[in-house]
């Protein structure tokens, strides 16, 4: 007989907490901001992926409680992680998240026409980027007035001046549109 | 399955049509028993008055989020992009009718931002009959795509916990990516059969949006002139009272459940209520709380309960609004 493969909520085990750690401290941001609240993770077994949430306690609780963890998806969502390289990829809801903390973390400001270009999911160019990390890697990106529009990827082509770079999209806010709804 | 022992008696007269119903359906392009049935309820005038109603299709309708952003600012931030914006708080203080959408209002940065929530007008006040409050547990039963669902959690600040169950993969996906983009944390996300959920009585609140007809979508989906039978009424009569029983076995006691359906049809309301209050002790049914009118006392000559008129009717003809019915009961004990 097939069993069926039921996700289940469970404490997120060490080596995908460090995952998280490890991607937030490159941001520049501590642990505690990118989750608040205890890590859970949504487990299918032998699924190529986890699912990791930092849920309110009230949430968890009543997904212990009423469901025996056995659940679709719960608030909090952090991003998944790849059970076997345990690449970290951020969620939306994290980008909100870190995006408060521009200023002291790796942060992409964007102009209105590279705002536009990155909602569709396109690279954008030095001339559209208004402010950004001058070293390569993964950062948190916002429009002019700090609205998160989603995460990418900086691209330095000079180590020694800071201008240009490019943004690679990870993943942005047009992913509502194109895959959510 | 159980079910109101009169349903068939009616959805047989129902099909006795008259001359009248048949100009009528003809002249709008309904199935002729719909038509009939609209006259019983409506009387002549009232029942062209809902047809003609019908053939204007419905304005679309945002609901602004304003655990995320002032509604003001999101008004001026729309205005300058081209909208058109009309206030209705006769639905909801967060509703406005889109009275000109220069791009789609479904693809614009503040919908990304999950400033707003696209969401007919009626279905926005069926919450506010549901009432949530801070630090409560509450169960949508029916929750995809979300609209509801992410406006519990809107009225609540994020501060009530949220049970969202849905059968169907794909409209799951859906409700997923809405209550992310609304921005909202205090939920869960079950997929599953709500008649066969296992729970005990432990819900403050119960919200139950039961699959329906969709007979109150006409001015949204005109291929509902036609497309369903009578005896879809009678399995979806029956799918609703087992939804409804299960809700009401899931609240706490003195617990308040709304029971909503997007329909006209008064086996999806009237009917499954009168039912409900007769089988199950220990309900009553309370002040709905909205502008909707009061629900109908018969139909084709059978007579409900006087309490199922305190539940409500939102008509394409009287709120502009689509069609829907809700009631909400108090479980008084268990």
């Amino acid at each position: 007989m097939q069993v069926k493969k039921t996700p289940r909520l469970i404490p997120a085990p060490d080596w995908a907490v460090r995952s998280i750690e490890s991607f937030c401290s490159a941001l520049g941001a501590r642990l505690e901001e990118c989750a608040p609240y205890p890590i859970y993770t949504l487990e299918v077994p032998g699924g190529p992926y986890v699912e990791a949430f930092s849920p309110p306690p009230t949430a968890a609780k009543a997904a212990h409680e009423l469901f025996n963890n056995v659940i679709y998806s719960i608030g909090g969502y952090l991003g998944n992680i790849d059970r076997e390289t345990h690449h970290f990829n951020p969620s939306l809801p994290l980008a909100h998240r870190i995006a408060r903390l521009c200023g002291t973390v790796r942060c992409c400001i964007l102009d209105e026409r590279g705002e536009r270009k990155f909602l569709y999911g396109k690279p954008v160019t030095g001339e559209y980027i208004v402010s950004g990390p001058c070293t390569p890697g993964p950062c948190v990106v916002v429009n002019r007035i700090g609205e998160a529009l989603g995460w990418g990827s900086i691209r330095v082509k000079s180590k020694r001046r800071c201008t240009p770079h490019t943004l690679q999209p990870v993943k942005d806010l047009g992913w509502y549109l194109r895959r959510g709804g | 399955m159980n079910g109101h022992p009169m349903i068939e008696k009616v959805l047989s007269t129902s099909q006795k049509v008259s001359a009248e119903a048949r100009r009528l359906a003809q002249r709008y392009g309904y199935l002729p028993y719909m038509v009939e049935r609209y006259i019983d309820m409506l009387g002549l005038q009232g029942a062209e008055r809902l047809l003609e109603a019908n053939e204007r299709p419905l304005p679309q309708y945002l609901r602004c989020n304003d655990y995320l952003i002032d509604c003001e600012l999101l008004v001026k931030r729309l205005e300058e992009k081209g909208f058109e914006l009309e206030y209705t708080p006769q639905f909801s203080p967060y509703a406005y009718k889109i009275v000109n959408a220069p791009i789609r209002p479904g693809a614009t940065h503040e919908y990304l931002q999950g400033y707003y929530y696209l969401q007919g007008p009626a279905s926005m006040a069926i919450v506010h009959s549901l009432d949530p409050k801070q630090g409560e547990l509450i169960i949508d039963m029916a929750a995809a795509p979300g609209g509801k669902a992410t406006q519990i959690l809107q009225i609540t600040r994020d501060r009530s916990t949220l049970i969202a169950v849905e059968k169907n993969r794909r409209r799951m996906r859906a409700l997923r990516a809405n209550m992310q983009r609304m921005r909202f944390e205090n939920y869960i996300l079950v997929r599953a059969d709500s008649t066969s959920l296992n729970l005990p009585a432990s819900f403050d609140r119960v919200l139950l949006d039961a699959p329906s007809t969709g007979e109150g979508t006409i001015r949204k989906d005109p291929s509902r002139k036609t497309s369903r039978r009578p005896e879809d009424l009678l399995y979806i009569h029956k799918l609703q009272v087992k939804l409804l029983e299960k809700a009401v076995e899931i609240a706490k006691p003195g617990s308040t459940i709304v029971y909503a359906a997007c329909t006209l049809a008064p086996e999806e309301g009237e009917m499954v209520i009168d039912y409900i209050l007769d089988k199950i002790g220990g309900l009553e049914v309370e002040d709905h709380g909205t502008i909707a009118s009061p629900a109908l006392g018969e139909f084709f000559g059978i007579k409900f309960k006087e309490e199922v008129k305190r539940c409500g009717r939102f008509w394409p003809h009287i709120h502009d609004s689509e069609g829907f019915f809700l009631c909400r009961l108090r479980k008084l004990r268990d």
